[in-house]
């Protein structure tokens, strides 16, 4: 569980987030913006050079930063490429969640973040080939050019592609 | 006068009532909109470090730093300034105090405000901003721009920034250049890179956004020229 707060929300969201001593969190490659001293970064190719190399074909770079608050607590933020709205979701087990390619900001270590091709749908929606799956325990932050919008979905709906 | 600030925080506009007789500093260009008895003239520079070495200094930054000064005749006028990023603005009252902004983030200064141009060595040219950096003193306001969100942060001791994210910081404070990783390797492929590390007491201001990361997202996906 980590203590986060959006802040600057909708149009210029980051994301602050307390580090307690020795927790880490993974996030995006070049979305950190400022951070306690204290807090340690490395860079790594999670799950291996192939996942790692599907990540990079799902819009996302090769790497993700590792941040650690080592020996106390720290703050780290964060922000996205792009300005807009950023959301916290929480993954279970039983639930993961499909991202739009360069959607990803940060997650717990737990979670396996996956690459999913789309195939010939993936195409014609207007985003990437690919999708980002992320699964197992915990928390997720994505971003999105401007708002999202939650849709609970209980038959089909209609999105325009590019949203 | 009276300076309001409106549609904060993305999309901010500083509204500014100038009273008979007063006067207002702003980057060229940053008039939306003004009343129609207002005086406009332009400038090379105000306060210290003018003449013939200021103007050198200029032009080796590559920085032309033309500035507007807006004037009130007897009567009163309005005025509206915006910066050229959207983002929020800051009003910083100096009183005496010492501001380094990075050269973008300058947006106005009421007259008793003066703007050197100074320069931060190579760590400057690291820093993801421009090698020069405005030195601001005196005394009165002074307006600053960024891109997204600008918060504040207070320092004592150390403090880790990412290059493009520094909108300004007072003299007490220093920065130098480092990598985010521990290893060459992983500051090179990461992404992260280069980072100011901040030491010393007193405040800094960021902004949440980068403007070179928004760029290089935003930049392939527009059409060709």
């Amino acid at each position: 569980m980590y203590t986060y707060d959006i802040e600057h929300s909708p149009a210029y969201a980051s994301l602050r987030v307390k580090l307690t001593t020795n927790q880490s969190l993974i996030v995006e490659a070049g979305a950190m913006a400022a951070m306690d001293s204290h807090i340690t970064m490395k860079s790594k190719m999670r799950g291996g050079m192939m996942k790692s190399v599907g990540r990079m074909f799902g819009g996302e770079s090769l790497f993700l930063s590792e941040f650690t608050a080592t020996g106390k607590s720290g703050e780290l933020l964060l922000s996205p490429g792009v300005p807009g709205d950023l959301c916290h979701y929480q993954c279970q087990s039983d639930r993961s969640l499909f991202i739009q390619s360069s959607g990803f900001v940060a997650a717990d270590p737990n979670i396996v973040i996956d690459t999913k091709f789309q195939g010939v749908k993936g195409f014609f929606s207007g985003e990437s080939l690919f999708l980002i799956k992320a699964s197992g325990n915990g928390d997720i932050w994505f971003s999105s050019y401007g708002t999202p919008v939650k849709v609970t979905i209980c038959t089909k709906i209609l999105l325009t592609s590019s949203t | 006068m009276k300076l309001e600030i409106l549609h904060q925080p993305d999309s901010a506009i500083a509204k500014i009532n100038l009273d008979p007789q007063e006067e207002l500093v702003a980057e060229a260009g940053a008039m939306v909109a003004m009343s129609s008895n207002l005086n406009v003239s332009t400038t090379l520079r105000k306060g210290k470090g003018g003449g013939i070495m200021g103007g050198l200094k200029r032009m080796v930054g590559g920085e032309s730093l033309f500035l507007s000064v807006f004037r009130t005749t007897s009567e009163a006028g309005e005025l509206y300034l915006a910066p050229k990023f959207m983002g929020d603005l800051l009003p910083y009252q100096l009183n005496g105090k010492t501001l380094l902004v990075q050269s973008t983030g300058y947006l106005a200064s009421t007259p008793g405000v003066d703007l050197e141009l100074g320069f931060q060595g190579f760590k400057g040219f690291f820093s993801g901003e421009s090698i020069f950096w405005l030195k601001i003193s005196g005394n009165g306001i002074l307006l600053l721009n960024a891109f997204g969100g600008i918060y504040e942060i207070d320092v004592d001791g150390e403090y880790v920034v990412d290059t493009g994210h520094i909108v300004a910081f007072e003299d007490s404070l220093s920065f130098r250049i480092s990598k985010a990783n521990a290893s060459w390797w992983g500051a090179i492929f990461g992404g992260e890179g280069l980072v100011c590390r901040f030491s010393g007491k007193g405040k800094l201001y960021c902004q949440t956004h980068n403007p070179s990361s928004f760029g290089k997202e935003i930049g392939s996906q527009l059409p060709a020229r």
